[in-house]
């Protein structure tokens, strides 16, 4: 019972928080008290606290479905550790998707108080499915070994069933409410995003439990292990891939964070731009978390991160070189993968302002766009993109350079260039949009633009979330990161709840948050990495 | 084997700083090639920093290295193939499991002929597994940390290295496991002619298995001798006075001084200094692990 003392803990105070600050909420948000928000709130929570226990349940029920860690332990030593702590760490990640969602739900809440009871209702039973979905999952491996493999089957089809099905009645429900098929796309993105945000999660679980992924293919002759080693260069590419694969709980952190807020924004009925922008920020963060993820992998200067035990290996330093640029590209490659899905997903939900994917077609057949507006947005949705992109190769320029050269100060001049092409990077794109066509629309609706600031809040938190958890992880293990993870998702949905009702706020403060804190954030760490690098 | 007459490692006048502390202050020391040499003193006092800079990892910004003859940062590859290392940051690789990690190490650590390095040794890395009692499979992650440390020395050791270097490899690990790493440091040391290089912070295991301890604290090197006359020679005294500094001109050479009310204490030599008001505690030995108690306790 004591190691369950402090979950119950944490839970508990959660609970008392959500109550807290929801009914705060609810008696402050404009025309709050009319919009009758507590039963929501009351409802939240008891769907929140439905959602933690249950997720703690489906994992113990997982494993007592094998009998324990002592008939566990019968199948696979290494298993025996699995069930409590694989409780708490569950816990903890349910905590802090939990609390994303819960800000994403108020925040609709306030954006559609006539739907909003109904909704919020639905969007709970959605993520309380898809917990349980991911639950499933994360047991899966364990039953796999267990000779009860039927009722690992039927709880996972049972599962499978609740989340579409939910999702369905989601759905139904969203498109009668008289927003039209707009609507309904934009909750379906919405659903797909914290689904997806929840699958993605299952290699992060697999890597705590100590599981294999993708583990290398076996090889004649070779051991038991499976991996196929013929020279040190296919000895250092394996090496490679191992330490991405260990990227996996980073990755399931961005794209947790992403679709989350991703969600949240499709939600809002906000101004169009203000909405490209809100995303817009949001796919900036995935790419600079790979890169922020890359640097500490690397380390500054020739101070590295890189395991000791690989460093002392007779490895020439250009062997050693070439396995940090070969680490970094594929980051960057993948991380511009998903910041081009981000925007699609961005162009996709344009629909709702009478833009249409093949007005594109249209534009190139007849040489004009069929709605000027959504022509704006789709051209400024690519300037925050190519932005973005600038951003992160910035970022990645200077870690090559300070890679390549090894000495403090260049370590420190890289990176004041690089935040500024970040900052010119993301900053125009702004200014872009602040002073483009739609600059009267922004005017006229300065309450709704204020919807950015959460968004900008949560550029700077995942920021500061992605430094304290790669820190945490370097100081312990992948237990210690999930659980930054799990507090930095509560302080993110947190904040965004809390902050969403804040609209009096003009958007010069949207701009102000987003131009200094962000670049604040990316430099929170640096006075640490520069006394790193002056071990050299 | 280190040619006739080459320490396995030279280490002169070496000077390191991180920020605003000095890790080590014009430290030279030479490690006699044969045998086990120990490192002690207590956290902080430079011991991971040296050796640091032995395998290559830091670049000596004043002074120089040697190690088997050879500079580590310009002759990496020929310095590194001869050497094994267990740094104490317990950072295998977690992604990876037993079976995997003999295998990258023994792909990266083939022979050199021309260096005369035998390369990884399979036979040995197997029968090394089977004494630790690990398995292939084994993933690091779900290791325990005693575990993990038999890992790391087993392929620290596996190609039969000409200097080992063991940085502390026994910290946080149950008398148990201990023992198991101390005995596989003597095995590897009665090989003819090898080197161990092995840092602590217990005098009572480092006098178990080294020929000479060189003592670090605050990045110099106090004294280089063998465990017993260590043990001998200094003590901790404690002396009273209500003067606001430590009495360091009647006790010259004496260091970690610490001060309980109106008493100082430090460690001296014993042989260098006489004084009748000084009494005496306890011996060094007994200090060691007075401090590594107080540590963890903390």
């Amino acid at each position: 019972m004591r190691r369950y003392r402090v979950w119950v803990v944490a839970i508990l105070a959660a609970a008392t928080l959500l109550f807290v600050g929801g009914r705060w909420l609810a008696a402050s948000a404009p025309g709050g008290a009319a919009i009758g928000r507590g039963p929501i709130v009351v409802l939240s929570m008891a769907a929140t606290l439905v959602v933690m226990f249950g997720q703690i349940g489906v994992v113990l029920l997982g494993n007592f479905a094998i009998g324990g860690s002592d008939r566990m332990s019968r199948f696979d030593p290494h298993l025996a550790r699995l069930p409590v702590p694989s409780a708490s760490v569950v816990a903890a990640v349910t905590i802090g998707q939990a609390m994303v969602v819960m800000g994403s739900s108020l925040s609709w809440s306030a954006a559609h108080p006539d739907a909003a009871p109904k909704m919020s209702t639905a969007f709970w039973i959605c993520a309380g499915m898809s917990q349980m979905l991911l639950g499933s999952l994360f047991a899966w491996p364990a039953w796999k070994t267990s000779p009860r493999m039927p009722l690992a089957v039927i709880q996972v089809v049972v599962c499978v069933a609740a989340l579409f099905g939910g999702t369905g009645w989601w759905l139904a429900y969203v498109g009668s409410l008289g927003g039209g098929a707009s609507a309904w796309t934009a909750s379906a993105a919405t659903t797909l995003a914290a689904a997806a945000s929840r699958l993605a999660l299952v290699p992060l679980l697999d890597s705590v439990r100590g599981e294999v992924v993708d583990r290398p293919r076996a090889s004649a002759g070779e051991g038991a292990a499976g991996v196929s080693l013929g020279s040190a260069d296919e000895a250092i590419r394996w090496y490679d891939r191992g330490r991405e694969r260990s990227k996996w709980p980073a990755t399931a952190l961005a794209v947790g964070v992403f679709g989350s807020l991703l969600g949240w924004f499709l939600s809002l009925d906000v101004a169009l731009a203000a909405k490209i922008v809100g995303i817009g920020a949001v796919a900036v963060t995935l790419p600079v978390f790979w890169v922020a993820s890359g640097l500490e992998e690397h380390g500054w200067g020739r101070r590295s991160t890189m395991s000791e035990s690989f460093l002392a290996t007779p490895l020439s330093a250009e062997q050693i070189a070439e396995s940090r640029r070969d680490v970094w590209w594929r980051r960057l490659v993948i991380a511009g993968a998903l910041q081009s899905a981000a925007m699609v997903v961005l162009v996709a939900t344009t629909t709702r302002r009478g833009f249409a994917p093949e007005s594109l077609w249209w534009d190139a057949l007849y040489g004009r766009p069929p709605v000027s507006a959504a022509f704006d947005a789709w051209r400024l949705a690519w300037v925050v993109w190519v932005g973005s992109t600038l951003a992160t190769a910035a970022a990645g320029a200077s870690t090559l350079w300070l890679q390549s050269s090894g000495r403090q100060r260049d370590g420190v001049v890289a990176m004041v260039v690089g935040v500024t092409i970040m900052g010119i990077g993301f900053g125009v794109p702004l200014r872009v949009v602040l002073g483009s066509g739609s600059a009267d629309v922004l005017a006229d609706r300065t309450r709704e633009i204020v919807g950015w600031l959460p968004a900008a809040v949560g550029v700077v938190l995942a920021m500061k979330i992605a430094s304290v958890s790669i820190s945490v992880r370097r100081a312990g293990g992948e237990r210690r990161f999930v659980m930054a993870w799990a507090v930095g998702s509560m302080v993110v949905g947190g904040l965004s709840a809390l902050v969403c009702p804040l609209t009096w706020l003009p958007a010069w403060v949207v701009a102000a948050v987003v131009g200094i804190l962000w670049p604040c954030a990316t430099l929170v760490d640096l006075p640490r990495r520069v006394q790193l690098n002056l071990h050299r | 084997m280190v040619s006739d007459g080459l320490p396995a490692a030279e280490v002169n006048h070496l000077s390191c700083r991180f920020g605003s502390s000095e890790a080590l202050d014009d430290v030279s020391l030479t490690v006699p090639a044969g045998g086990v040499f120990g490192l002690i003193g207590v956290n902080g006092a430079g011991k991971s920093t040296l050796l640091r800079h032995m395998i290559g990892e830091y670049r000596p910004r004043r002074g120089t290295v040697r190690v088997l003859g050879r500079d580590p940062i310009d002759d990496r590859v020929e310095v590194l193939s001869r050497v094994g290392y267990v740094g104490d940051r317990d950072d295998l690789p977690r992604w990876a499991t037993a079976g995997e990690l003999m295998d990258f190490h023994g792909a990266v650590r083939r022979g050199r002929p021309a260096s005369g390095t035998v390369g990884w040794d399979r036979d040995l890395a197997e029968s090394t597994l089977a004494d630790f009692d690990l398995h292939r499979r084994m993933k690091v992650s779900a290791m325990s940390r005693g575990q993990r440390a038999r890992l790391a020395m087993l392929l620290a050791v596996s190609h039969r290295p000409e200097l080992l270097i063991l940085d502390e490899p026994d910290s946080g690990l149950d008398p148990i496991a201990r023992d198991d790493l101390l005995a596989a440091v003597i095995r590897s040391a009665s090989d003819d002619g090898r080197t161990v290089l092995f840092s602590g912070h217990l005098l009572s295991e480092l006098s178990r298995v080294c020929d000479r301890v060189a003592m670090l604290h605050g990045g110099r090197v106090v004294a280089e001798t063998t465990t017993e006359e260590l043990d001998r020679r200094f003590r901790e005294v404690v002396v009273k006075s209500d003067a606001g500094d430590p009495p360091k001109d009647r006790y010259p050479g004496a260091w970690g001084w610490r001060r309980d009310g109106d008493e100082w204490s430090a460690i001296v030599d014993v042989e260098a200094v006489s004084d009748e008001t000084a009494t005496t505690t306890i011996g060094l030995t007994r200090w060691f692990e007075a401090h590594a108690r107080s540590t963890s306790d903390v």
